[in-house]
């Protein structure tokens, strides 16, 4: 486990982003709530589940993580990513289902839970570094030994 | 010594950067303002469609209301002139609020315009122009509205009347276009501006008084009330002395009070207050006459005056063969004492005041 670790973090290391997804503002909690929504979503369009329903599911999500963006961009709360990835992924995921398109929807959905998982494990964000956000905290820091 | 300079370095940088961030972070305020407000109406149509989606896939007769509100609200496209008639009052409520409050900071006369002030001529114009655009012809609304205010209670103590002059006529504009009688509310912004304007220009209230003179029955033949003589006189210089003077004679006597305690017979009946350019020189003068006149005195008070001045209070009792007239001629006689100035007070006559009388109690308690 810890090697698969410290190679995340070497592959994320190389990519030049540093250490800035944390606890702070929220950022990981909702990196952790966007991960399962959409794992959850992604496993409804493999599962056949009708069009209307994931219209539902899709639209609570969006509106989720447009309650996220808004927090993160007048309250100082930092999720960001999360609300950008809750809005536009159950979208591009419906528009696939809507397009007859459902198997590119499913990889969508499993790329995008697959780069929050990759957030969420190496504690790095590409996002994150573009806009300036660090939800690392003092405490946070050491763990991850890298 | 390296190490603390590199210190000294990275608290300097670190000092420019948040300097630097600072207005980064005031500039780009705006537009994550101008984005929520993008994300809010992203998320109002969200919810539209939710509702639609679930109405079409469930029975929602429970929340038929809330639907229907819903339904209502967030459909921009069936409510768009209602939209349209908000955001024109508000619009006009500003634009005819702006030379109210332009008028209101160049007219205010004595001190500096309150900035809060001037805002909030703008702003309630368009609160109004909302409040008014809210209520529309409904009758039960306008109660609602009557209940709300009560309610809430404002209320704002003005210091100048003229202020609540241009609220009312923010109020007024703002129900103009609340009511969408525009027409009503531009001529209402222009006349209320030009007269302002002219009455500010002209000094209306000053010119008036001075036109007029002496018409006004009561008026002397200066054509100023007795009210406005005695405030004329009171502003000078000569008031002012006087004022210290009785000051003094009033301190004097409580002091004396004081002194005496209840044997009103050794109470001191005159006030002494000499000016000398030389204190010392005076001070022993001063004492030496006093002792030679006879009486008990005693030095009250001493304090320091303009051009070097020493001003010494004495409260006593000549004795009863002298004349104050005497005393003060024995204390001028010499030239060189260094007394530039000699008043006599009386402390005679008057009832005891109840403060002194207190206060003496106050003192016996203690």
């Amino acid at each position: 486990m810890a090697a698969s670790t410290n190679a995340l973090d070497l592959a994320a290391a190389k990519l030049g982003v540093p250490i800035n997804v944390g606890m702070q503002g929220g950022d990981l909690p909702t990196r952790y709530f966007s991960a399962l929504t959409l794992s959850a979503l992604t496993a409804a369009a493999w599962l056949g589940v009708s069009y209307s329903n994931l219209k539902i599911g899709a639209l609570l999500a969006g509106m989720s993580g447009t309650i996220m963006l808004m927090a993160g961009l007048v309250f100082s709360q930092k999720t960001h990513f999360a609300g950008m990835i809750l809005i536009l992924v159950p979208f591009l995921l419906l528009a696939s289902t809507a397009w007859q398109l459902r198997w590119l929807g499913i990889l969508i959905g499993l790329l995008f839970v697959a780069t929050i998982t990759f957030n969420i494990a190496s504690k790095r964000c590409g996002v994150n570094k573009i806009f300036g956000i660090v939800s690392v905290g003092e405490n946070e820091v050491c763990e991850t030994g890298v | 010594m390296a190490k603390r300079n590199d210190s000294v370095e990275e608290s300097e940088v670190n000092e420019a950067q948040v300097q630097k961030a600072q207005p980064a972070d005031a500039r780009t305020r705006p537009s994550r303002l101008a984005a929520y407000f993008v994300l809010l109406f992203f998320f109002i149509f969200l919810t539209s469609r939710l509702v639609l989606e679930l109405e079409q896939r469930f029975d929602l007769q429970p929340f038929q209301k809330i639907n229907t509100l819903i339904q209502q609200t967030f459909n921009f496209w069936t409510e768009f002139d209602q939209f349209a008639v908000t955001a024109f009052s508000l619009l006009l409520a500003f634009l005819f609020s702006l030379p109210i409050a332009w008028v209101y900071t160049i007219t205010k006369i004595g001190d500096e315009p309150d900035p809060a002030m001037v805002q909030t001529l703008v702003i309630l114009t368009m609160v109004v122009a909302g409040v008014m655009v809210v209520v529309g012809s409904d009758l039960a609304r306008a109660f609602s509205l009557v209940g709300v205010v009560a309610a809430v209670r404002y209320r704002n103590t003005l210091k100048d009347p003229k202020d609540a002059v241009y609220i009312f006529i923010a109020i007024a504009i703002g129900m103009g276009c609340g009511f969408g009688v525009y027409l009503i509310a531009v001529w209402l912004s222009v006349a209320m501006t030009v007269t302002l304007l002219l009455m500010w220009k002209y000094r209306f209230g000053k010119m008036q008084r001075a036109a007029v003179g002496a018409a006004f029955p009561g008026d002397g033949a200066d054509g100023k009330k007795p009210a406005q003589r005695l405030y004329d006189l009171t502003a000078t210089a000569s008031a002012q002395r006087l004022e210290q003077d009785l000051e003094r004679q009033v301190r004097l006597r409580h002091y004396a009070d004081l002194t005496a305690g209840d044997n009103i017979k050794k109470k001191a009946n005159l006030a002494l207050v000499i000016a000398a350019t030389d204190a010392n020189k005076a001070q022993n003068y001063i004492e030496k006459t006093l002792a030679e006149q006879g009486g008990k005195w005693q030095l009250a008070g001493m304090h320091s005056a303009e051009n070097k001045t020493t001003i010494f209070e004495y409260v006593g009792r000549a004795p009863k063969e002298n004349r104050p007239a005497a005393l003060l001629a024995a204390l001028q006689a010499k030239a060189d004492a260094g007394i530039s100035g000699i008043a006599l007070h009386s402390l005679k006559g008057g009832k005891k005041s109840k403060a002194g009388e207190a206060a003496r109690q106050e003192d016996g308690d203690d």
